[in-house]
């Protein structure tokens, strides 16, 4: 197996006594689709923060393409190439829908004004959003803002991209739609890493799932070791017996 | 005539002061401490000219430089803090700036005056200016100068990367950050333009009014430089400039509002946070507004 793109080693993070993640370890193999499952409150966004560099790891190291970014700055982790979708959207609301992509793409590299509204309008026909150029965030619905946030989020060229519960919210068709959009993303060579709620999604999507139980890792493997494994089983079945059940599954 | 020559310096020199609110509100920051590096550039151009003997050019520049200096240094304990206690923090700023100033004795005697910083009795006699023989007229033609140079540098960042970047900031830091801006940067930036921007309106100022005490940089000061960007709006640089021309006239222009004033002040800011936070040129009429200049761009013929 080549180098894993994204290597998560033993981190442990607290807040005061509270273990948010307790000794996680994760490899996201080049080019996969990797999804982190889990009831709510198992660590997963907090895994985000981690890997972007939103919080530091109490214990651990975080290696990327076998660099340490550990406790680096956000957006210096970014320029290494991680892109991140939010669990609740964070737009630019007093912004235009073009000018949410520009101001990434403007931040991610250097170029004339020219080349640089060309890559814009690119992300905006990738994600289907070119005719709202110039509409207001709020104009948009749902699935667009979502889409908005990854057309964003792939400003800065990414080679790995952290979805945070994309198809939140979302009906059978747009999950469906949401399914193909982060396959083209993997047949254009990214690494995809996706915390989801929604099973069907899950299950039809990712190649490898590790599953959060109150902070610590449980399982990991494969759609169908997943769906089988007696930790996973009791963690989502024997916790919320009927809600999270029916929503998931 | 002099009186409306008056008024219109007044309304240059609190142009400035408007916007080194707005560029440090623009990245996320609301400070009430703007009269701090007022006094600050106010002070040490003055000495400049009246004890050091330096020239007017150069004091307005140590003027701005020492208040970007303080802007730089306040910038990074204001990370910490947000809102309304960053609002309280910078103001608590401010009123350091201004107790020090009262109790700062730094005179020298010049012919029959004493000049300088005399505590209480504050900073009088900086004559470079009326000594110079410039009139009233040509120095308000400087004031505009200076603010004709200050507003176009802020036209260009209204448009630029780095504006684009302050904005981001403002509307979420967290998605800032996690399209590859670096947040400290950005906010710290403002505040070392703001404190740049408000040094060079309190060099300007006291060299029109030839003085300036501690009292003069108090709380009414504060408010007046919050208010225009507030009533003018964040949308565009032109806001706090709308905004610095209308409250200015008003209560300037009509002497009986003149006593009015804090009270119009406080209730125009109330006014505004309810019915149009984001002041009169807000984000969508600055948008709206450059969209037909590139419209009629668009449809000139070549």
């Amino acid at each position: 197996m080549s180098a894993p793109i994204l290597r998560v080693d033993r981190v442990s993070r607290h807040f005061g006594g509270l273990r948010a993640l307790s000794d996680v370890s994760l490899e996201i193999p080049r080019g996969s689709i990797y999804a982190l499952i889990g009831p709510n409150g198992s660590g997963k966004t907090t895994m985000f923060n981690v890997v972007t560099g939103g919080l530091a790891p109490t214990t651990g190291s975080v290696t990327f393409h076998g660099r340490e970014i550990g406790g680096a700055r956000t957006h210096e982790i970014v320029r290494l190439g991680i892109g991140r979708t939010f669990q609740n959207i964070r737009l630019f609301t007093r912004m235009s829908v073009f000018h949410n992509v520009w101001v990434a793409v403007r931040a991610a590299r250097d170029g004339s004004g020219r080349s640089q509204g060309a890559r814009v309008m690119e992300l905006l026909e990738l994600t289907d959003l070119a005719a709202r150029r110039d509409d207001l965030v709020e104009s948009l619905n749902f699935g667009e803002q979502r889409r908005l946030e990854m057309a964003r989020a792939l400003a800065g060229e990414p080679t790995l991209l952290l979805l945070d519960e994309p198809a939140a919210g979302m009906g059978g068709g747009e999950k469906e739609r949401l399914a193909r959009d982060i396959r083209a993303l993997q047949a254009r060579d990214l690494t995809v890493f996706l915390i989801e709620h929604s099973m069907d999604l899950v299950m039809g999507l990712a190649e490898r799932i590790a599953v959060l139980h109150f902070g610590e890792k449980i399982a990991e493997g494969s759609p169908t070791e997943i769906q089988t494994h007696p930790r996973v089983i009791e963690a989502y079945l024997g916790r919320a017996r009927g809600e999270r059940a029916a929503a998931g599954a | 005539m002099d009186y409306v020559i008056a008024v219109a310096s007044i309304i240059g020199i609190h142009a400035l002061l408007g916007l080194s609110v707005y560029v440090v509100a623009i990245c996320g920051q609301m400070s009430f401490g703007q009269q701090g590096f007022f006094a600050l550039g106010a002070y040490t151009a003055g000495m400049c000219t009246a004890l050091w003997g330096l020239g007017f050019v150069p004091a307005l520049l140590l003027g701005t430089l020492v208040a970007a200096l303080f802007g730089f240094v306040v910038g990074f304990p204001a990370l910490r803090v947000r809102g309304l206690y960053l609002a309280i923090a910078t103001f608590g700023f401010g009123e350091i700036v201004r107790l020090a100033f009262l109790n700062v004795r730094y005179t020298r005697q010049i012919g029959d005056r004493v000049v300088g910083p005399n505590g209480a009795e504050g900073f009088r006699h900086v004559r470079w200016v009326f000594d110079g023989g410039v009139t009233g007229l040509q120095y308000l033609g400087i004031i505009l100068l200076v603010l004709a140079v200050v507003a176009g540098f802020f036209a260009w960042l209204d448009r630029s990367k780095l504006g684009a970047k302050f904005r981001a900031v403002e509307e979420d830091e967290t998605a800032a950050a996690m399209v590859g801006i670096n947040v400290t940067q950005v906010k710290v930036l403002g505040f070392t333009l703001g404190g740049a921007v408000a040094g060079l309106s309190g060099s300007l100022f006291i060299h029109y009014s030839t003085y300036i005490d501690h009292d003069m940089v108090a709380l009414p000061l504060a408010i007046a430089s919050v208010t225009y960007p507030i009533l003018g709006g964040l949308g565009s640089f032109a806001g706090p400039l709308l905004g610095t021309v209308l409250l200015v006239s008003i209560t300037e222009g009509l002497r009986a509002l003149a006593e009015l004033r804090e009270f119009i002040y406080g209730a125009l800011i109330i006014v505004m946070m309810i019915f149009r936070p984001r002041g009169l040129i807000d984000e969508a009429l600055a948008q709206r507004v450059a969209g037909w200049f590139r419209l009629r761009r668009r449809t000139e013929p070549a």
